[in-house]
């Protein structure tokens, strides 16, 4: 919110600079954002009247003036078309300095020129303007403009948080600075106070020639709707430049006498306020909530269709506003307009905010009636734009129509707080002076009791509900800086149970060992690559996203690997190891945490010996099977094939649990479909875990002996059918002799010449240990016997000589 | 009589010439080989007169002892000069890179977020985690935030189809920890947090981490503790803070916690709009509403929270001036943290 410091320091008497005050207003919860001077130095500009103009002798355009500046007549050239003999203007002397020019004496077309006239644009008061700036009639020849237009001010830019609607005003801003220097609020704008007189009430008013009507389901939502009839408006008096100087420092444009006054009143006390033309209003007006359907052409030249939680204005025709937000079109006041009708009402937060959000529209009008307005302000403000248009444009008021004020308006409302509780919560004790300082800074009463006070709420406050609110309000104005630190005395209770079990930091430790780094991509995808990555999946879709390219949550991460990959390429990058943790999102609702790599190019750097393998589905597994070892669990799952959609069909696996089956992940090459679709030279090899099943299978580990007799090692060379597998080898023949068979691993692998056709060479290295005793080579051999029966039974494989 | 001392001479001249073992033992032969110079002498030996003989066997053997010595001596310098030279010929260029695997790099927000972790365990906080779509309950309701709030325009929440929204900050784990567990409670939170804002300074997704302390007496004064402490471990450095009334509808009293600019230490600079102060954090003590909604007793139990984003954190931390980087993942800004 926007607010002219001389009009602030009309209300409040403070001598203090700007930048304290801003200081004072952010330590205590309105951040002042930024204080921008209202104009630019502005020297050596005057009031100044236009004695004669008269054409330029070699300009068809130009006009030659003779100007009287108060001391003496000057000749100036200007371009403007409404430069005329008879109005005060701005002059710019010889010397004056103006947003991005400095004024010399110069030859216009053979005139010389000793000035300049000025527009609102060229004073930097305005983005854009017509003709140069005409000053009121009684404009003080000879006074500097800066002085005349009160141009010696500063726009603070207030922060105000969504519970203080009390001070999104001057009237606002003015009382907390009172409260918290301890000053009195003194309205003196316009010689009207701020706290106005209410109204006599008591006489009757005229008959309102406007019949306003509430619906009955509106009671709640809109308390007070006050109309006030003015007839007989000049409409060709335009605001007073004071008037419009004051909103352009509050943010807005000046339109007509009618709309700027009720913007003045708005940002001086803070309730909202409308004029209709009254002539275009048609028949008796309605305050309900809007028909299905109907349709509401906004002043913003937006038209909307209505829904039923809209609550608008309407006449006999159809909705002439949406309440509290924007006035429609057909009733706008206009140049023209001789007849206004203002409102001045209370609309509830919460339907305003609803509104606003439905239909995306913010106004100056929704900010306040969102974040609560005082309902003590209606009346007054009614009253104070009645008059103010009287003396701006003329007309005459004729009666008032008076909504039916809420009861609770009157009773004021009550909070008990407790000096143990202020000091238990805050950690610092206070003394009742302290507190009871305060609350009369806050120009809030109190009753003590045995224990605090009993505070009596102002209507204006309606953020303070209960005890911790007063505890806030006496910590916000002792300034919550002001509290020393304290350190806590904590219970020694464990926290870890709480821990989560899903971290999985040491896994990352061991993939940036193992040369990957760790990317962090958005959860939100391209739809296409996840189609494309996961075209079994249904991905959840957002309702409001940011671009098509992020439009559905991945349910998987490879989205984010490819991608950070094909970024990297486009940046001459050869070798790409990545990997991320985090979230996926299935549409059954469950969100797995995933860790996921992706690792393109050599298996190593590029490097001076030639190591220039490129990864391998085998250099990833190796890698994977790193991950299952950090948990121990290396063991207990099976590498079957995979059926994933996204993977090389031959040279992916799934990562399935010996016992149970549960699914750890997968592993593979990417599909050479998907290879092309990407655009990609090498081929990437990917794998997925799910870290749920990654770390609920990790146990603790019991210590086996180490045997202490000779082990044995024997090298066996089979021909085996290609359609066996490895893991079927390794079970089986370990399965013979759990005991004395401690492992086998493959130590060649053959295909090809000298073999036959649909078969490989196998080469088995078996370690043998017995752990009572040392073996004899009879055992050995016997052992190796088996063996050598088992492949030739169960695989058809053959022993090579 | 023969000369024996010339043929020492001649053969010390002889041994010291040799260059490599070969001509050593060539010349090892040449004297005391089997038909060597000296051994032939020795054979000659019964020519001289019997009372001779003795003097002129030792004489021989002398110089044979003699020779051989030099041959030994001259044979360590060889081997020597051998071993030099293998070691040369083998001499690696030591400056050339290590051979194997890259090392690669942790994001530097996920550092960040290990840096925080490991400062508050120290602490006694635990690390809870929670789901990145929540339902409208946890993420608003329960959290004193009604329906129309104003609140939830400051800020703009993703929804899904299903009407659940993408967590807009990391407050709806405070919310679910507290339902399942009982004070006192110690917990920090940190994850992936969405807002529909994409600018310069705004990325639709970053990382929020919040705290949540609560036991019988946990006060405003324990948080600006507990706060001070942390900011100081994670800047590594005295770090002045100060404290700001402020509002949330979850937290009564309300404050935001500046810290002094880290760029500039305070004297104003572009970092911090010439302020000298950051806008790091929001805290407060929880709103007995919220305590309500997961049935504690505000009366029984009371204590702070706090949330901050640690992307930003990070920047301050690295000297990161864009925050988009973080997103971007190209590598040559990864590999360096």
């Amino acid at each position: 919110m926007k607010i002219s410091e001389k009009w602030l320091r009309s209300f409040i008497q403070i001598n203090r600079p700007i930048q304290e005050i801003a200081e004072i207003l952010t330590m205590r919860g309105l951040e002042v954002e930024e204080i921008a001077p209202v104009a630019g130095k502005l020297n050596n500009i005057v009031v100044a009247e236009i004695l004669s103009a008269a054409q330029h002798p070699n300009a068809d355009r130009l006009r030659v003036c003779q100007v009287n500046d108060g001391t003496e007549t000057l000749t100036i050239v200007c371009g403007a078309p409404n430069a005329r003999a008879g109005i005060k203007v701005a002059l710019a002397k010889i010397g004056a300095v103006l947003p991005g020019v400095t004024i010399k004496k110069s030859k216009i077309r053979d005139v010389e020129s000793h000035g300049m006239l000025c527009s609102v644009s060229e004073l930097g008061l305005a983005e854009k303007s017509e003709g140069i700036m005409e000053l009121s009639e009684d404009a003080p020849i000879g006074k500097l403009l800066v002085e005349y237009l009160d141009l010696d001010d500063n726009v603070l830019d207030i922060s105000i948080t969504p519970n203080r609607g009390d001070c999104a005003s001057v009237l606002g801003i003015a009382r907390e600075v009172a409260a918290i220097e301890g000053g009195v609020v003194v309205g003196t704008t316009g010689g009207r106070s701020s706290q106005t007189q209410i109204a006599d009430q008591t006489g009757q008013p005229p008959a309102a020639p406007t019949r306003v009507h509430r619906d009955g389901a509106v009671l709640e939502i809109c308390p007070i709707y006050l109309t006030q009839r003015i007839h007989d408006i000049n409409p060709a008096i335009l605001s007073p430049i004071w008037l419009k100087e004051k909103l352009r420092r509050s943010g807005v444009r000046s339109i007509n006498v009618p709309v700027d006054v009720t913007n003045y009143v708005m940002f001086e006390c803070g309730q909202p306020m409308h004029a209709f033309d009254a002539q275009k209003i048609q028949g008796a007006i309605t305050i309900r909530l809007a028909k299905i359907n109907e349709t509401l052409e906004l002043l913003n030249d937006t038209k909307i269709t209505l829904d039923e939680q809209s609550l608008i204005i309407a006449d006999e025709e159809g909705p002439i506003a949406l309440a509290g937000i924007m006035g429609g079109k057909r009733t706008a006041v206009s140049e023209t307009t001789t007849e206004i009708l203002l409102e001045s009402a209370h609309f509830s937060p919460e339907n305003i905010a609803r509104t606003a959000r439905h239909f995306n529209l913010n106004s100056d009008s929704s900010y306040r009636f969102e974040r609560g307005v005082d309902p003590g302000l209606s009346l007054l403000a009614l009253e104070q734009a009645t008059q103010m248009i009287i003396e701006i444009a003329g007309g005459n008021a004729i009666g008032q129509l008076q909504g039916i004020a809420p009861a609770s308006a009157s009773s004021m409302k009550k909070i008990a707080l407790r000096y143990a509780k202020l000091e238990k919560v805050i950690g610092a004790s206070f003394s009742e002076t302290q507190v009871t300082k305060i609350f009369s800074d806050l120009q809030m009463s109190f009753e003590k009791n045995s224990e605090g006070l009993l505070v009596t709420i102002p209507s204006y406050r309606f953020d303070l509900i209960i005890e911790e609110d007063l505890i806030e309000e006496v910590l916000r104005i002792h300034g919550c800086d002001n509290i020393e630190a304290v350190a806590p005395r904590p219970s020694l209770s464990l926290q870890s149970s709480l821990t989560a079990m899903t971290n999985i930091d040491t896994e990352r430790l061991l993939l940036k060992t193992l040369g990957y780094d760790e990317i962090i991509s958005y959860s939100f995808v391209d739809e296409k690559l996840q189609n494309q990555l996961a075209p079994d999946q249904t991905a959840i879709r957002l309702k409001n996203p940011i671009s098509q390219e992020m439009s559905v949550m991945r349910t998987t991460l490879w989205t984010g690997l490819i991608s950070t990959l094909q970024y990297n390429l486009r940046r001459q990058q050869t070798r790409v190891r990545l990997f991320e943790q985090g979230l996926c999102f299935n549409d059954d609702g469950s969100q797995p945490k995933k860790l996921s790599g992706l690792s393109y190019g050599g298996v190593y750097p590029e490097s001076w010996n030639n190591a220039k393998e490129l990864s391998h589905f085998f250099d990833v597994k190796n890698e994977v099977v790193a991950l299952l070892v950090e948990n121990k669990i290396a063991e207990d799952y099976d590498f079957l094939p995979s059926k994933h959609p996204a993977l090389h069909p031959t040279q992916s696996a799934q990562l399935v649990h010996k016992q149970t089956k549960a699914v750890l992940g997968d592993i593979g090459v990417l599909h050479p479909q998907l290879v092309q679709a990407f655009d990609l030279p090498m081929v990437p090899v990917l794998f997925e875990l799910d870290v749920q099943v990654l770390r609920q299978t990790q146990l603790r580990q019991s210590y086996v002996p180490v045997a202490k007799f000779p082990e044995v090692r024997r090298d066996l060379s089979f021909l085996v059918p290609t359609n066996v597998i490895y893991q079927d080898i390794v079970n089986s023949v370990q399965n013979l002799d759990n005991n004395l068979i401690q492992r086998l691993f493959i130590f060649d692998v053959y295909q090809g010449k000298g073999i036959p056709e649909g078969y490989r060479s196998l080469a088995v290295a078996l370690i043998i240990q017995d752990f009572s005793k040392t073996l004899i080579d009879d055992e050995v051999a016997l052992l190796v016997k088996k063996v050598i029966d088992l492949m030739e039974n169960q695989f058809k494989a053959t022993l090579r000589d | 009589m023969l000369d024996l001392d010339a043929t020492l001479k001649r053969a010390s001249i002889e041994i010291e010439n040799c260059v490599d073992l070969t001509a050593l033992d060539e010349c090892r032969v040449r004297y005391l080989g089997k038909k060597g110079e000296l051994t032939e002498l020795a054979k000659s030996i019964n020519q001289a007169p019997v009372e001779d003989r003795p003097r002129i066997g030792q004489q021989i053997n002398q110089i044979k002892n003699s020779i051989q010595d030099l041959i030994e001596s001259r044979m360590q310098h060889l081997q020597h000069l051998e071993i030099e030279k293998k070691l040369a010929r083998d001499a690696l260029d030591i400056t050339l890179p290590g051979r194997g695997q890259s090392h690669g790099h942790l994001h530097p927000i996920a550092i960040t977020r290990q840096r925080i972790e490991s400062i508050f365990k120290t602490l006694g906080f635990a690390v809870v985690e929670g789901p990145e779509i929540e339902d409208d309950y946890h993420n608003f309701e329960a959290l004193n935030i009604p329906k129309n709030h104003p609140a939830r325009a400051m800020q703009d929440t993703f929804y899904v189809e299903t009407g659940h929204v993408l967590r807009t900050h990391m407050s709806p784990v405070q919310i679910r920890t507290m339902e399942n567990h009982k004070p006192p409670l110690r917990i920090i939170a940190p994850g992936r947090v969405y807002r529909c804002e994409s600018d310069l300074t705004h990325t639709p997704m970053f990382h929020q981490v919040e705290g949540l302390y609560l036991d019988k007496d946990v006060s405003f004064a324990n948080m600006k503790f507990v706060m001070q402490e942390f900011l100081n471990a994670f800047f590594e450095k005295e770090t002045p803070v100060r404290l700001r009334s402020s509002h949330f509808p979850f937290t009564e009293p309300s404050a935001e916690l500046d810290v002094q600019c880290t760029q500039c230490s305070g004297k104003g600079c572009r970092i911090c709009s010439h302020t000298g102060w950051l806008e790091v954090m929001g805290c407060g003590m929880v709103h007995p509403n919220v305590l309500n909604s997961v049935n504690i007793d505000p009366e029984e139990f009371q204590g702070f929270a706090f949330g901050f984003g640690y992307d930003r954190l990070t920047m301050l931390y690295y000297n990161v001036n864009d925050l988009r980087a973080f997103f971007e993942n190209d590598m040559r800004f990864l590999e360096q943290f």
